[in-house]
């Protein structure tokens, strides 16, 4: 079997922090070049790639679920979601675990970045000229000195028109 | 009642004494129903005695608003049972309707520790029950089956009455007062040794007694109070084994005898009550119901109790009588000092701690005595049971447990690091393991497990209330009752089950007359039965009622927009499947029973959430059957584990008849591309497991991979797939919350490996191969 995901897996735990040192901040990551950000109160843990059971007749974007630790998470291609072409995995491909509705779900992102604080005065509607049928999943833009991170609805992103049972999403 | 002085124990009590209550009003209802049709005069005595002992343990309590009712309920039995009074409709719903306020008050009771809110709902239901018996009395409600002696029976029985209250201030009773009130003061005694200078009689025994004697009196209470232990709980199956009772009292006599003899005068009082109850069994006039039983028991423990006090302080006997015994309010004596007329419960009257005041002789004692009410937080610790009472909580952990022990269990015996090392040592073990796991398993199920009967039992009153509302006449049968589920599901399909019940009562069943106009008998059919099918139970909602109409089904579904397909195109399980879709109703009216448009989507959605299905069966005019399909277990499966490319499946044992390799001459192909493979005599159709599930297979050849026969409900089938595993205990687990339901797909299941295996659901693969586009279902769209 694919000893390689049993072993060595790199397991980030967030630190269990106060509220108030969780808000505001937010956790980063890589699709391709462009770097995006969500929340980070709604992170339980980052992990390495796992081995992952496809799970037949459901939507493309949810490649399958993993096993960790006895339970059983879904995990979803942040890359295929957002219509982009994917990738074969690296040693940087990490799976963000996200509660969101209550449901554990595990995201599958090129590379995490950082975990920043960034003050609200610093996160901007999105551009309305900006529209690409995928630009839903965009809560807001934030910009720090002269780096752009693009702050993602987790929501919609999970949730918005998915049909689970189809292949063709 | 003083709530604020409630302490935990009472509060334990007072909730044990409501499940109990709630469990014989719940064992009761269903012979309610009865007493219309049947003389068996023990329906009538089964329905008085849980009033009777309702009465009694809740003026043990100082539930004076229950207590009150049940009295009424109780003398409205009592006239029943014995003046043969044909049971009307009227008295069947009032009876029920006791039944309901009842339940309403222990919850109260539950809730708030006490029932003095219902009293307003208590006193009208006890002045329609007084109602009702003055006229049962003077002959209007009813008339009494036997024409005779009708004129006398109001006459005597109002004397009867005049007797038991009477009685219940006879002198004996009374005397029990005294009793208590003579008894020194037990709480004044502190925890430590008290040094008030008790004055008891027998002091003066106390140099004849010796070491010896001492230890060998010890030994033979122990012994007496051991055995006499087992014999009540022996007598609580037995309650009609007279020898027993009198082979207790023996023993409880001896001890009697012995403990006055060697001065523990407190022990020899508490056998002196427990005697006195003994007594009355004895001469039949206390049944010895669990209650009595539990009193006996307590008492039984108590004496044991202050027995082992005295065995473990090393001072003088007889002088210790009262000193060494601290008083500690777990042992409070209890004594039952039943009456003497059988109509009355058995008064249960506490010796308490008497707060310098003194208890006196109540007027009306069955109203319970003021001091109960000061403190009834020291009644009968039931020591003994055949059965505990335990948190589901805590089962529904443990189940968790087992769960994870038999993943467990595999990961470690079938661990790939294993592979190809000699170690019969260790597989020894790990078969010991495995069986013990699975034993353990077996266990951990079968006590979740429970009849349906209890559910079916409330579908009785359910359907009596609905067509009785609707002016109906239904006849409700029933069956398969004894059939186990557990627990859990039990309880997740008794609303469906309702909603279902009362779509047949109201749209199902038709007016009488409008049945006599068809040709059918006015009162309508309901049956509704359980049965074993494969690992599922299959409960069915069976009536000879109208019917589905498929037009206005089809009519309604596409003014709502719910229709997918064209109706030609439709077959008639998914025209009645409509039904279930989110806004659906073909109710003409709104009526406050069923039918408004929110329930049967419901209906299925908990249904789903158990992996089960409902399935419809109708014919216009004749009637409707509906069909739940429950599986047995939730959490646990054997299954057969297959290799399809690189992914493992298991298909559940249950539906896999045999595995084996095709020949290519037993291999056919229509020209509809469907393969069908030749097994004896059989001609069955295949299915690749890499075709519905659209996975790149090792194999391509029929004859090269496996072929495993496998039977749905209605069909027998092949499934393809590469390889082989093996069998193996499957622990189901979701696919998510996220993903739900998959078709073809059960859940998952953790493997040896760590890895995952799909659990695949028989019936599910058989309709995703035979139309694959009925799964495209637009409701599953989160947003």
């Amino acid at each position: 079997m694919d000893e390689k995901y049993n072993d060595n897996i790199d397991i980030v735990e967030i630190a269990q922090e106060d509220d108030d040192t969780l808000s505001n901040r937010y956790l980063t990551f890589n699709i391709g070049d462009e770097v995006y950000g969500f929340e980070i109160m709604y992170v339980t843990e980052i992990i390495g790639m796992q081995k992952i059971t496809k799970v037949p007749n459901i939507a493309d974007f949810i490649k399958g679920i993993i096993n960790l630790r006895g339970i059983i998470y879904p995990v979803v291609s942040v890359r295929k979601r957002f219509g982009l072409e994917e990738i074969p995995f690296t040693e940087k491909t990490c799976i963000i675990l996200v509660k969101v509705r209550n449901m554990g779900v595990g995201l599958i992102v090129d590379n995490v970045a950082e975990v920043i604080r960034i003050e609200p005065t610093n996160i901007f509607p999105p551009p309305q000229t900006y529209k690409g049928s995928k630009s839903k999943y965009i809560s807001s833009i934030a910009k720090i000195d002269q780096d752009v991170k693009i702050l993602l609805d987790l929501d919609k992103l999970l949730f918005d028109e998915v049909n689970i049972l189809s292949d063709n999403n | 009642m003083s709530e604020k002085h409630i302490d935990n124990e009472t509060k334990e009590m007072l909730t044990s004494f409501v499940s109990e209550a709630v469990d014989s009003l719940d064992t009761a209802e269903p012979l309610v129903e009865d007493l219309k049709t049947t003389e068996d005069p023990e329906i009538v005595n089964t329905i008085f005695r849980v009033f009777h002992s309702l009465k009694g343990l809740s003026g043990f309590f100082g539930m004076k608003v229950i207590n009150t009712l049940t009295h009424e309920a109780e003398t409205l039995l009592d006239i029943l049972r014995k003046e043969k009074i044909k049971v009307t409709e009227d008295i069947i719903t009032l009876i029920y309707s006791t039944f309901d306020l009842l339940r309403d008050l222990l919850h109260l009771v539950s809730n708030e520790f006490s029932d003095e809110a219902g009293a307003d709902d208590a006193e009208n239901m006890k002045i329609i029950l007084q109602d009702a018996i003055q006229k049962i009395r003077s002959g209007q409600f009813s008339m009494p089956i036997e024409q005779t002696g009708f004129e006398e029976f109001t006459t005597p029985k109002k004397e009867e009455i005049e007797k038991v209250t009477t009685e219940i201030k006879a002198p004996e009773i009374e005397q029990s007062y005294e009793e208590l009130s003579s008894q020194p003061s037990l709480t004044e005694d502190n925890e430590t040794q008290a040094t008030t200078e008790t004055t008891n009689i027998n002091f003066d025994l106390g140099n004849l007694i010796t070491e010896d004697m001492l230890s060998q009196y010890i030994s033979d209470s122990i012994d007496l109070l051991e055995m006499t232990e087992n014999n009540l709980i022996q007598l609580e199956k037995e309650p009609d084994n007279y020898e027993l009772i009198g082979t207790i009292f023996g023993a409880i006599h001896s001890i009697k005898g012995n403990s006055g003899f060697m001065g523990f005068s407190e022990i020899e009082e508490i056998a002196m009550e427990t005697e006195t109850i003994l007594d009355s069994m004895r001469k039949k006039e206390l049944d010895a119901d669990p209650t009595v039983v539990s009193i006996l028991l307590s008492n039984v423990e108590t004496m044991r109790k202050r027995v082992e006090t005295i065995a473990n302080t090393p001072s003088q006997p007889s002088e210790t009588s009262e000193e060494i015994i601290p008083e500690d309010s777990e042992t409070q004596p209890i004594s039952v000092q039943p009456s003497q007329v059988k109509p009355e419960p058995p008064k249960i009257v506490e010796k308490i701690e008497t707060e310098q005041e003194l208890p006196k002789p109540k007027i009306e004692p069955k109203k319970e005595s003021p001091k109960v009410e000061q403190a009834p937080a020291k009644p009968a610790q039931v020591t003994q049971k055949q059965d505990i009472r335990v948190e589901t909580v805590k089962i529904d952990k443990l189940f968790d447990l087992v769960g994870e022990l038999i993943t467990i269990e595999t990961m470690v015996t079938k661990n790939p690091d294993l592979v190809g090392l000699q170690l019969p040592n260790f597989v020894k073990a790990a078969n010991q393991l495995n069986k013990i796991t699975r034993e353990l398993q077996e266990v951990t199920m079968s006590v979740r497990m429970m009849p349906l009967e209890g559910l079916f039992n409330k579908m009785k009153r359910l359907v009596r209330d609905v067509s009785l509302k609707l002016g109906k006449k239904v006849d409700l049968t029933i069956s398969g009752q004894e059939t186990e589920m557990d627990k859990n599901v039990i309880d997740e399909i008794s609303d469906p089950l309702v909603h279902i019940l009362r779509n047949s009562l109201d749209h199902g069943i038709e007016y009488p007359e409008e049945r006599l106009a068809k040709g059918k008998s006015d009162t309508g059919k309901v049956h509704l039965s359980a049965r074993y099918e494969g690992n599922e139970i299959l409960i069915s909602v069976k009536d000879d009622g109208a019917g589905i109409d498929k037009e206005r089904v089809l009519r309604k579904a596409e003014e709502k927009g719910l229709l997918q397909i064209p109706p030609e195109k439709m077959t008639d399980k998914e025209i009645f499947a409509l039904i279930f879709e989110p806004g659906f109703s073909t109710a003409k009216q709104v009526t406050d029973i069923s039918g408004r448009g929110v329930g049967m989507d419901v209906v299925r959605k908990n249904i789903e959430k158990l992996r089960g299905a409902i399935d419809i069966e109708s014919e216009f005019g004749k009637g409707t059957t509906v069909t739940l399909r429950i599986p047995l277990t939730l959490a646990i499966m054997e299954a057969l584990l297959v290799k399809v490319g690189d992914d493992t499946f298991a298909i559940p044992l249950m539906n896999v008849s045999e595995t084996f390799r095709v020949m290519p001459k037993d291999i056919s192909k229509t020209m509809d591309g469907l393969e069908m493979i030749k097994v004896r005599e059989e001609i069955l159709p295949t299915f690749r497991i890499h075709e519905l599930f659209k996975i790149k297979p090792k194999h391509y050849d029929l004859e090269k991979g496996i072929i495993l026969i496998t039977e749905s409900r209605s069909k027998k089938f092949c499934l393809f797939a590469d390889e082989l595993i093996g069998q193996q205990q499957a622990v189901i687990k979701g696919l998510s919350d996220y993903i739900g339901k998959v078709p073809g797909i059960t859940g998952c299941m953790i493997l040896g490996d760590g890895g995952i295996g799909l659990i695949l659901d028989i019936e599910g693969t058989l309709m995703l191969a035979e139309n694959p586009s009925h799964f495209n279902n637009p409701n599953l769209i989160y947003a």
